[in-house]
């Protein structure tokens, strides 16, 4: 088995699309970050949940204070009317560009090297210039056990 | 009277194309001046006005040591999530009412900064009071004004609370005892004109009572107790030996490593993590203004203004409005530009009037006041202001943010307000001041 064997495929992200499609499409293939192809199919960069709920819904000063907010209240800055917004805005605005990628015959050691490097859990898989999916640090794991029981 | 030398206009013209670099940002404040430093000890070596011991000479140690000793015991107090358990609890106290909430908030930046500098109060309050503001369903934007004018007012209060006044208290032998005893009282007035004169100005935004609630727990804002207890044991050590270091025959600077050495032993930080949190660019660039001025001194040039300046201020009336002017000039200076370079250019000409048998010490005060409450004018005025502006670019609402048109409508007249208190105070009690 190797790491390709574990990618989970998903649809790339294509111009017209909007955040909630971006959501969907990440919550029906449990990743956490879509790749973003221009009209040609070239990767572009991606979309990151963690990046769009960062940018769109929290507070640079709430997470700064994470610790004192209350279990109870709705905050006027962020919260579900402030989902709401962000969910038809288009994916433009929130393109990653710096994109950890692998290949198919990458080692584990590369791959999770990689992930730690640059502070992630994903990583794309390309073949030859075309997308193949996104390794997930689960994935690798799922990967391990396989291999070592 | 000694005449202008080639020398002198040599050195002024390094001073003067270091501060022009300084000032129009140019290049980085700190590269600037080291390197403005270089080239007043290269040209002065070459033309034997000044030497290589003359320039570590003119490094005010006691500015510099204090400051760096200073960072670290904040450093150490900082995580302890201290000064956040205050915010909340002022801002529980205040019981939704906006403008108690900015009286408040306000009072307890102006304290802190007394003591801590106002670049790290306004950092740790900025955020907290935006939370809080955005949980009362309040714009945030005039509590950020406020906390960033109100903890430069602070600041002026002590030896410590700005650097200017640490340089100041250094050049003149002022101690901390003294210097609060004399700028205690003036930066109160200054203080309430300044509180009245901020609610006046945001009485639109502050006119909307909340009834939201305020979700914080601050329970979880201290996040280890015997890390903020130890560390404000340090911090008292250093401010008792601020009040006693002038009876005890020692300087503000070893005062603060007392603290810092308390610090040291109890807290046990880890010294690369403390060390990286000390700000080497602040201490490099005020290391360098000293280099570069006393690269001038050398030359007589500042004697020389000092000696023409002791035949002004003859009196005491022509010494009070040699004064007015020094601070009013001296916060003109510090609303547009750094008041640093301006502070430090200006220590050498105040001891060289002193040095003329002239009573310089109105002076002494009125340049505190006047870096110090220039700062208010506008968003650039002071670090503190643009660490606010900083955060308010942060918010989603345009309404939130503070723009430099902004800063100028509301912060000029609170600095005019300011110095005309502080003038009032000083001439009617000039006597006090002498």
């Amino acid at each position: 088995m190797k790491i390709s064997d574990v990618a989970i495929q998903t649809d790339s992200v294509q111009p017209g699309w909007t955040i909630r499609d971006v959501f969907k499409e990440c919550v029906k293939r449990q990743v956490p970050v879509l790749p973003y192809c221009d009209a040609s199919g070239r990767l572009v960069g991606r979309l990151a949940l963690r990046h769009i709920l960062r940018v769109s819904s929290i507070p640079d000063y709430a997470i700064r204070n994470a610790h004192l907010l209350g279990d109870i209240g709705v905050h006027p800055d962020f919260g579900e009317d402030h989902f709401k917004k962000v969910l038809d805005q288009p994916v433009e605005d929130f393109i990653l560009k710096d994109n950890v990628v692998v290949g198919p015959h990458s080692s584990v050691q590369k791959v999770l090297t990689l992930m730690e490097k640059s502070g992630r859990n994903h990583a794309l898989l390309m073949d030859e210039g075309t997308y193949c999916g996104v390794i997930t640090r689960m994935a690798v794991v799922e990967l391990i056990l396989e291999r070592l029981g | 009277m000694p005449h202008l030398t080639s020398d002198m206009v040599v050195a002024s013209l390094i001073l003067v194309g270091a501060y022009a670099v300084i000032f129009t940002e140019f290049m980085a404040r700190t590269n600037a001046a080291i390197t403005g430093a270089v080239v007043m000890i290269g040209v002065g070596m070459w033309r034997g006005f000044y030497s290589q011991e003359e320039a570590v000479a003119a490094i005010d140690g006691n500015t510099v040591f204090l400051l760096a000793a200073m960072m670290m015991i904040v450093a150490m107090l900082k995580p302890t999530g201290v000064f956040q358990l205050v915010a909340v609890k002022i801002g529980k106290m205040a019981g939704g009412n906006p403008r108690l909430l900015l009286v408040y908030l306000s009072l307890a930046v102006s304290v802190i900064s007394m003591i801590l500098d106002n670049v790290t109060t306004v950092l740790i309050f900025a955020p907290i009071t935006i939370l809080i503001t955005r949980m009362l369903r309040l714009n945030p934007m005039p509590y950020l004004i406020a906390e960033a004018m109100l903890s430069n007012i602070g600041g002026i209060a002590t030896l410590v609370g700005d650097p200017p006044n640490i340089m100041i208290g250094s050049a003149a032998g002022i101690d901390f005892t003294r210097f609060l005893v004399h700028m205690a009282p003036p930066v109160t007035a200054i203080w309430v004109a300044a509180v009245v004169t901020v609610l006046f100005m945001f009485r639109e935004e502050l006119s909307v009572s909340s009834d939201s609630q305020m979700h914080i727990d601050e329970k979880q804002a201290v996040t280890d107790w015997k890390a903020a207890t130890k560390a404000l044991t340090a911090l008292g050590v250093t401010v008792v030996g601020f009040f006693l270091h002038h009876r005890l025959h020692f300087s503000p600077a070893f005062a603060s490593f007392l603290g810092l050495a308390v610090a040291l032993v109890i807290v046990k930080p880890k010294p690369d993590k403390l060390f990286g949190e000390v700000s080497w660019s602040v201490l490099f660039f005020f290391s360098g203004l000293f280099v570069i001025v006393g690269g001038v001194e050398a030359t007589g040039l500042l004697a020389m203004v000092g000696e023409m300046l002791a035949r002004f201020a003859t009196s005491s009336q022509t010494m009070l409005l040699t004064a007015l002017l020094l601070m009013w000039v001296a916060a003109l200076m510090s609303a547009i530009v750094d008041n640093i370079p301006f502070t430090v250019a200006m220590l050498p000409i105040l001891a060289g009037l002193e040095a003329q048998g002239v009573n310089a010490t109105p002076l002494w005060w009125a340049l505190a006041l006047g870096v110090g409450l220039g700062g208010n004018g506008t968003h650039i005025g002071a670090t503190a202001n643009i660490i606010v502006v900083a955060e308010s670019e942060k918010l989603s609402d345009p309404a939130q943010r503070i723009t430099p048109g902004l800063w100028l409508r509301k912060g000029l007249p609170a600095m005019v307000v300011s110095l005309a208190v502080a003038s009032a105070i000083f001439a009617a009690g000039f006597s006090l001041f002498e």
